[in-house]
């Protein structure tokens, strides 16, 4: 597979999130605004190039029967890293995304990929990898994240979009509106798919 | 096996030297926004001093505010405590405010990482909004208050200014400036929300000390409105009657439903402190 292809296949063809089905806990609950959802994208975006790149660099001096572990310990490593650094400088976003920040250790995505891809691949390759899935993890939260809020509340990230006669539809910001839109956009995605194949 | 042994060792040894860098870099910047929350958490714990200066007292290790009205300390409102203990999954920490005759003013818990949708509730303001209000509102019915602005009536552009910062939501990011005493900050605020360039505003607000008063008073308004059911509960008592049950009463504290480790552990932290700030201050005045 090109390089090109490996960057690319996770915006729509592999998608995390509207192809796979995985990592839906966050995305669920932080995409009640196209900002929390930036910002847990690109979290887990730096965990995932980082840790594919590290395992990948590691991966030929790890017994098998220990990978796991291993793996586990480097993805908390980046974990705690984006922790400590949105805590320092984002403390309103640390604060929203609350919980859902330390849960990344535990994301399928992360170990998904490092157990599926970098154990297996060179450092070059893991690295897009990391990157294309990580983007198109943030893509699928900022798809989600954006219909709930201009729904939701008429705006998008502070902008009023749908002018004072709109009403909010408030039900597009609480659950029931994450699993509906989830929903509808995983339905589309899977049409788009049909039809380019 | 020891091989084994030896990789994992390297390996967590390499995390903990980078974390132990990363730690160090980042310290004193979450110290800063640490000052700023208890900052704000005191303003919010003791309404009567949001405006007003606190003087930290150390009675022996044990450290405690005192709140004045004035900035200038004069006006003495009462005092402002940290409490921790132990929850399901977390230390919770939480500012107490408490007035001279021992009653609780108000609390703010700073710290918590419980289980979200049980232990959480603690600082979740209780909606009293059903999915069906929700799909009324969207139908047209229940239609939201709309603001007119009339920059030529002041009065009207500060009520403008306090209607927007509520549906805006915008009180955290307001918080941070007025904790940091950010003039330009808040006259920026009120310039989003009434939609104007900072430089317009500056010119409507010939007078941007009122808009840090409004700003003030809005945010202690703002807060006592969206205290969280479970800690306004505490607020009026005296560390006397400090009981957690799990039955609805008002008598007591109500535990919340599936969260009763954490709501004790609020509770007893709290009476804890307060007992000891009783000893600290010798007595707390007659009511």
């Amino acid at each position: 597979m090109s390089l090109a292809r490996e960057f690319t296949k996770g915006f729509v063809s592999e998608n995390p999130v509207f192809r796979l089905a995985l990592g839906l806990c966050p995305v669920l609950a932080v995409t009640t605004s196209l900002k929390n959802g930036v910002g847990m994208g690109l979290a887990a975006t730096f965990v995932l190039v980082g840790s594919n790149v590290i395992v990948s660099l590691i991966r030929k001096g790890i017994p098998a029967r220990i990978r796991i572990p291993c793996y586990i310990v480097v993805i908390a490593s980046f974990v705690t890293v984006v922790d400590l650094v949105m805590a320092g400088y984002t403390p309103e976003l640390h604060k929203n995304l609350g919980i859902f920040i330390p849960l990344i250790v535990v994301n399928c995505i992360i170990l998904g990929r490092a157990e599926a891809f970098a154990s297996k691949n060179g450092v070059g390759r893991s690295l897009i990898d990391g990157l294309g899935m990580g983007l198109g993890f943030t893509f699928a939260l900022i798809v989600i994240a954006s219909v709930r809020e201009i729904i939701g509340t008429g705006k998008i990230w502070d902008l009023v979009l749908l002018g004072e006669s709109y009403n909010p539809v408030l039900m597009a910001i609480l659950s029931p509106g994450a699993f509906i839109t989830l929903g509808l956009l995983i339905g589309l995605f899977n049409l788009i798919e049909q039809k380019r194949s | 096996m020891i091989r084994l042994t030896l990789v994992l060792a390297l390996i967590t040894c390499c995390a903990a030297f980078a974390l132990g860098f990363v730690y160090q870099s980042t310290a004193p910047k979450i110290e800063e926004q640490k000052r700023i929350t208890d900052e704000l958490a005191r303003r919010n714990a003791l309404p009567e001093a949001a405006c007003g200066a606190f003087v930290l007292i150390d009675a022996d290790g044990f450290e405690y505010h005192e709140g004045y009205r004035g900035a200038d300390t004069t006006g003495f409102v009462g005092y402002v405590v940290k409490a921790s203990g132990r929850g399901y999954s977390s230390t919770i920490e939480t500012i107490v405010g408490v007035d001279p005759a021992g009653r609780i003013t108000g609390l703010k818990v700073t710290n918590q990482q419980e289980t979200p949708g049980l232990g959480t509730k603690i600082v979740e303001v209780k909606s009293t909004k059903t999915v069906m209000d929700a799909i009324k509102e969207a139908a047209g019915k229940g239609e939201p208050p709309r603001v007119s602005v009339d920059l030529a009536d002041s009065e009207g552009t500060v009520r403008c200014i306090e209607v927007e910062l509520r549906n805006e939501n915008v009180c955290g990011g307001l918080e941070t400036l007025v904790a940091s005493r950010d003039t330009a900050g808040v006259l920026g605020a009120a310039a989003t929300a009434l939609g104007m360039s900072p430089a317009d505003s500056a010119e409507v607000f010939s007078d941007p000390g009122r808009v840090f008063d409004m700003a003030d008073a809005v945010l202690v308004e703002v807060r006592a409105g969206a205290t969280p059911w479970f800690l306004k509960q505490f607020v009026g008592r005296s560390h006397g009657s400090l009981l957690v049950v799990s039955e609805k009463t008002d008598t007591y504290i109500q535990a919340i439903t599936g969260a009763t480790i954490s709501s004790v552990a609020v509770n007893k932290s709290v009476k804890e402190a307060l007992v000891k700030l009783e000893a600290a201050v010798g007595g707390f005045e007659e009511e």
